[in-house]
């Protein structure tokens, strides 16, 4: 039997990853690796750098681990947003490249749908909410009407960037999400916080000012890191509890690194009980960055019949989840 | 007696029956997954809210029920009973004319709120009730505020756009054109800056 | 007059393997070429024989680096992922 191999780039950050899947669902291989910078933060150019100068070794690292040859590979998948531009442009060359040189086609791939489907994949769920919760991303997703709609999402910061930034005010290492997590297992005082949900968004940049304002009060860091996951937290839970009332949907999905935090975990697992919903978090491989579910989404939109011309595949940065026609699921 | 009619994220509705009259008991719930404090100062402080800022918004003009009674112990509003349908329930069955009517009127009642610096909070078409004589009535503000800023505004109206694209996609442009026509029309020119906000606040939550 | 007020113009030749290799680079960053118009750079590149040509024009220096840069490191990103097919 003829399986589809896809190979998929992922790069519209941080983290460039290749990652090879088939068309019955099976994950051959998912490589990747980030960028850590000296300082933390967002930076598109060194990312970029990051991306051309270790791309192609992660894509054979891929291909060994899979134990496939390029010729085995059936067509190149990649994100093409949104992210970050230079990153994106790194990506997308090396997809076009690859596609040219073995001539097989491309599929341009939305990163934060392809969030989604892999959640879907590995927790067969048909029709869930989906919170997407990452460094630059922080969103409460369910499909209608044809496409992924957001129901809700940051109205400044992302959840992960910002307890990153305050991990770094804090004095943590980077990424310091995890830091936070462990810390706040210690934290005894809950201090109160700006509490932001508007309608079905939410805002982080209050609470961020608030939290360094205790940090200069004195008040321990363990307290802060509690006080800031519980009010942050359940402000996610907030809206991803009204968009399960809206939309009737009988699933939630959890994904994005952030899904990695447990108290997150837990807090959503309350959730979906109280809604009567299955409760799905994306295991850690494919909850971040990576390209096997550039893969996937790419098998997916080419099995529906689409692929997209090499001169027509600019980057697009601010490319928005309900900005693409979801023709696979139709 | 006591009818269990909606069952939302936040609260439970019921519709009580005294003195030969129906009214609505809204009662905020706790949420078990939540840290304790969080839970009962939401409880309480959108309780109060809600509770204030429907008369407030009586006395700008928008048509709200009025609220009889309030326990901040139970977290429970006695207010009146509106009968009529969610508007959202609504808008598969009107036709272009009565839609465009009620998104108009929708647009002038969130302007009002605007004028008195009041932003509602959470304007979705759920929390629009079309009553028997096709009258528009608010509900909900236990997200309302007042001394509300331009920055305030052009949330509320980013809110009703990001309602009308989850909800209403098929009809959102339409939706949300007779919707702005309303308020603008009703604010005049204090209208435009808030508009180009809105559009502003759009663009912010996506990749950074 | 400041470092940062100086254009330039630079054009840089690739020699490559093959006419082959030479379309193949071209047609995978011909899209980057088009899409950002606003830049202070303007890059546009064309193939003679076996050689890539890629010509910046820019209104300062530091642009005149930065899409340099980028353009290198797409070249050498894209030039790898050749050879690793074709020594696979």
């Amino acid at each position: 039997m003829l399986v589809l191999i896809c190979l998929g780039l992922e790069g519209t950050a941080h983290s460039f990853g290749a990652g090879i899947v088939t068309d019955d669902g099976s994950v051959l291989s998912n490589e990747w690796d980030m960028l850590k910078p000296a300082q933390g933060g967002i930076h598109p150019r060194e990312a970029s750098r990051h991306h051309s100068d270790l791309g192609p070794s992660i894509i054979n690292n891929a291909l060994e681990k899979a134990g496939i040859n390029y010729n085995d590979i059936d067509f190149i998948a990649f994100s093409r947003g949104p992210g970050l531009g230079p990153c994106l442009r790194t990506t997308a060359t090396m997809a076009r490249t690859l596609s040219l040189k073995l001539d097989v086609p491309l599929v341009d791939v939305n990163h934060c749908v392809a969030h989604i489907e892999i959640g879907c994949l590995e927790s067969r769920f048909k029709d869930p909410v989906t919170v997407y919760v990452s460094g630059g991303n922080s969103q409460v997703i369910a499909y209608a009407g044809g496409r992924f709609r957001t129901f809700g999402e940051t109205l400044d910061i992302a959840i992960g960037n910002m307890l990153d930034v305050l991990g770094r005010e804090l004095g943590m290492g980077f990424p310091a999400g995890p830091i936070v997590e462990k810390l706040a297992k210690q934290g005894t005082n809950y201090h109160s916080l700006p509490y932001s949900v508007k309608g079905m968004d939410l805002s982080y940049s209050g609470m961020l000012t608030a939290a360094k304002k205790l940090f200069s009060e004195g008040i321990p860091i363990p307290d802060i890191c509690f006080s800031v996951q519980e009010t942050a937290f359940g402000m996610l839970a907030e809206i991803a509890e009204r968009a399960i009332a809206h939309t009737k949907k009988q699933e939630l999905l959890l994904t994005g690194g952030v899904a990695r935090n447990n108290r997150l975990t837990e807090i959503l697992e309350g959730v979906s009980k109280r809604h009567d919903v299955k409760f799905h978090r994306v295991s850690p491989s494919l909850a971040g960055d990576q390209g096997a579910m550039i893969a996937w989404n790419g098998i997916l939109q080419f099995n529906a019949g689409h692929t997209i011309e090499i001169s027509d595949s600019q980057v697009l940065p601010k490319w928005r989840t309900d900005e693409q026609d979801i023709i696979w699921r139709a | 007696m006591k009818e269990l009619i909606a069952q939302g994220a936040e609260s439970v509705i019921y519709r009580i029956e005294r003195w030969n009259q129906y009214f609505v008991l809204k009662w905020r719930q706790s949420k078990p997954y939540l840290f304790k404090d969080i839970d009962s100062h939401l409880r309480k402080t959108r309780t109060s809210r809600e509770c204030k800022m429907l008369s407030v918004a009586r006395t700008l003009g928008v048509r709200t029920p009025a609220v009889y009674a309030v326990d901040l112990d139970d977290f429970t509003i006695l207010m009146d009973y509106i009968e009529g349908v969610q508007f959202k329930q609504l808008v598969s069955t009107l036709t272009e004319n009565q839609l465009k009517g009620f998104c108009l009127e929708f647009g002038r009642s969130i302007a009002l709120l605007h004028k008195g610096d009041v932003v509602h909070g959470d304007p979705t078409t759920s929390n629009l009730i079309i009553d028997s004589e096709s009258r528009l009535w608010l509900i909900d503000f236990g997200l309302s505020e007042m001394n509300a800023t331009i920055e305030m505004k052009g949330v509320d109206l980013h809110l009703i756009h990001r309602a009308l694209e989850t909800t209403h996609w098929d009809l959102q442009e339409s939706m949300l054109e007779a919707t702005i026509r309303g308020y603008s029309d009703s604010l005049g020119k204090d209208a435009m800056d808030i508009l180009s906000r809105m559009e502003e606040i759009r663009e912010r939550g996506r990749y950074h | 007059m400041s470092q940062s007020d100086v254009k330039g113009n630079s054009i840089i030749e690739i020699p490559l393997e093959s006419e082959h290799i030479a379309k193949i680079l071209y047609s995978a960053l011909l899209p980057e070429t088009e899409s950002i118009p606003s830049e202070r750079a303007t890059t546009t590149i064309s193939v003679k024989g076996s050689s890539l040509f890629v010509e910046i024009v820019a209104n300062d220096l530091t642009a005149m680096r930065a899409a340099l840069n980028s353009y290198i490191a797409w070249i050498s990103a894209c030039m790898k992922t050749i050879e690793s097919i074709d020594e696979s």
